[in-house]
């Protein structure tokens, strides 16, 4: 009797369960249609970056591309000097370094002046400033060979602003390589 | 109209007293009549043309500080107005001292024609008369021509036909450019796409020499100008700031080949060049006397520039300049007495003129902006300088004592000028 009893109530459960799946198939159906689109969009949102290295040869740049990267870095000075700033003494050690890993390349340096001095007498500061770059390269062990210098005077702003700032931003020397 | 008169102090002294003064120089302005020209047109182009050489001969005139033409309303005064028997009484009387009867015609095939007399008003004598004929685009030239003329009548150089060369950077980078003493006719000389620097005429007003970066460093050309040829004159170091001598045979310029800005003399005859200085610093912007005795610079050897003058061989330098501790840019005026030049105060510039006699230095210019590269016209009675006063660098002449300021150009910065020189004597 226990037993049958049992049984019963298994059956009835089974055929509940039987008539619960019986309704299922739709909902389930339905989803697992829609379900591969997501897991599409899923894969752009995370895009696999693959890792690269371009090799960086000055040997196969244009002049053009090689001073647009900007390896040489140009240095200040202060108003009406052109002695090389202990600031600016750190940049130019970079720079010489540089131009030691790169032993054939030649380089300009340009002098340039604020407004603050006559065109005659910028154009002579500005030499003077290439100059005194152009020194510090050679004590460094740059061949002379390699440093040509030119002044602009005042010709040439990087700023054109009448002030402070931009007059400290004018006192400099540019370096333009010109044979690689 | 206040003038200042700094007075001479040592070196590092910069107090400074001001003091009124007059400046003597000119001469008596000549008061002349220029009654309405008589036109005979026949079309638009020449009824224009006319207009155009009236214009610019009055112009010329009332620019000259030589003549002091009568005012339209004295001029209306006089109602005799017969061409050829003019009366010459009632030209007195209104204040004339001479009269100029101004007549322009066109001509077939479109040439105009310029004709001028001039009369003595106390004397009642016919002084002279010319004539000009040329094309409609030619008038200024035959209008300035005509005003020389009554110049050199008064025993005064003949500047209308003087030219101003200078650099400009309107088309992109810096060129060598010229045009007419009164802003008229620019014209463009050098295509480089490089820089032009710091021209200067020759004395025979058909070369200029000046600066050019076109390969790659400050080299000394010598432009023809009409033959359109250039000159290599120096290379190597820098080469900047020529200067002709009365003859045109000798170029002063200043080069740092030898290491700093040395003075240097180029000859043309034999093209040698010889060295004039020899200091450590750096000596610029040489300038000959106008007698071609003596050289006029600015070195910097005294730690900041100053001026100094001495013997076209080197020798005998002597300083003149000891206000202020930045003094270049020199010019030396016909007179040999005035010397023109840039001061900077306080990271300003403005236009100084001393006077060699006296050791008067005088204020030409003020404010906040800068002033720089004067240049006297071959009479010395007008400066054209550049200055950044209205936010790009522009050019602009005045008068010796500072009046009458004008701008000659508008598009770009305009920068250097220098006024072409003339041979003349009295």
């Amino acid at each position: 009797m226990k037993k049958l009893a049992i049984a019963f109530v298994t059956l009835s459960f089974l055929f509940t369960l039987g008539g619960c799946k019986k309704k299922e198939p739709v909902k389930v159906v339905a989803p697992g249609v829609q379900a591969p689109q997501k897991k599409t969009e899923e894969v752009k949102e995370k895009p696999i970056v693959k890792p690269q290295v371009q090799e960086e040869n000055i040997e196969n740049m244009s002049l053009e591309e090689i001073n647009r990267k900007g390896y040489l870095h140009r240095i200040h000075f202060d108003f009406d000097k052109y002695n090389i700033r202990e600031d600016q003494k750190p940049v130019l050690i970079r720079n010489a370094q540089w131009l030691k890993e790169h032993p054939t390349v030649k380089v300009l340096i340009e002098g340039h002046c604020d407004e603050r001095g006559t065109e005659e007498y910028n154009l002579a500061l500005g030499e003077k400033r290439a100059k005194a770059v152009r020194d510090f390269l050679i004590s460094m062990g740059i061949s002379p060979d390699r440093i040509k210098i030119v002044s602009y005077g005042k010709s040439r702003p990087l700023d054109p602003r009448h002030n402070e700032e931009a007059w400290a931003k004018n006192r400099r020397a540019e370096f333009v390589i010109i044979a690689r | 109209m206040r003038r200042f008169l700094f007075l001479v102090f040592a070196i590092g002294l910069l107090a400074q007293q001001e003091v009124t003064i007059r400046i003597k120089g000119g001469v008596p302005a000549i008061r002349i009549a220029v009654p309405d020209f008589i036109t005979k047109t026949y079309s638009n182009n020449g009824k224009s043309a006319a207009t155009e050489i009236e214009d610019t001969f009055k112009a010329d005139l009332s620019f000259s500080r030589v003549f002091d033409p009568l005012s339209p309303s004295l001029l209306s005064l006089v109602k005799d107005r017969n061409p050829e028997k003019p009366d010459l009484k009632a030209w007195e009387s209104v204040g004339a001292t001479v009269l100029f009867i101004g007549k322009v015609v066109e001509e077939p095939g479109g040439k105009l024609r310029f004709s001028g007399k001039l009369y003595d008003t106390r004397t009642g004598n016919f002084i002279f008369g010319k004539s000009y004929v040329g094309k409609a685009k030619f008038v200024r030239l035959m209008a300035h021509k005509m005003g020389d003329e009554l110049l050199k009548y008064f025993g005064q150089p003949p500047i209308f036909t003087s030219k101003i060369a200078f650099i400009s950077d309107r088309d992109g980078n810096r060129e060598l450019y010229i045009m007419d003493y009164d802003g008229a006719n620019q014209i463009r000389l050098t295509y480089t796409k490089a820089m032009e620097m710091l021209p200067a005429w020759s004395r025979d007003g058909e070369k200029i020499a000046y600066t050019s970066f076109r390969r790659g460093t400050p080299d000394l050309f010598v432009r023809y100008i009409y033959e359109g040829r250039d000159r290599l004159i120096a290379t190597g170091g820098s080469n900047i700031t020529p200067d002709f001598s009365l003859d045109d045979n000798l170029l002063l310029y200043s080069s740092s080949l030898p290491g700093n800005y040395e003075i240097y003399m180029y000859n043309f005859k034999n093209e040698q060049r010889r060295r004039i200085t020899f200091s450590p610093a750096s000596d610029l912007s040489p300038k000959w006397s106008p007698d071609g005795r003596q050289i006029l610079f600015s070195s910097d050897r005294s730690g900041y520039p100053q001026l100094y003058i001495m013997d076209r061989d080197g020798s005998d330098v002597r300083r003149i300049t000891f206000q202020g501790s930045y003094n270049a840019s020199p010019d030396w005026a016909p007179d040999g007495d005035r010397i023109i030049y840039v001061s900077r105060i306080e990271g300003k510039f403005n236009l100084y003129l001393l006077f060699l006699s006296t050791s008067e230095v005088i204020k030409l210019t003020s404010g906040l902006s800068m002033n720089e590269n004067p240049c006297f016209s071959p009479d010395g009675r007008h400066i054209v300088f550049s200055s950044n006063r209205s936010g790009k660098y522009q050019i602009y002449i005045m008068d010796y004592d500072g009046r009458n300021l004008r701008q000659l150009t508008q598009r770009g910065n305009n920068q250097m000028p220098s006024w072409s020189k003339i041979k003349y004597r009295r």
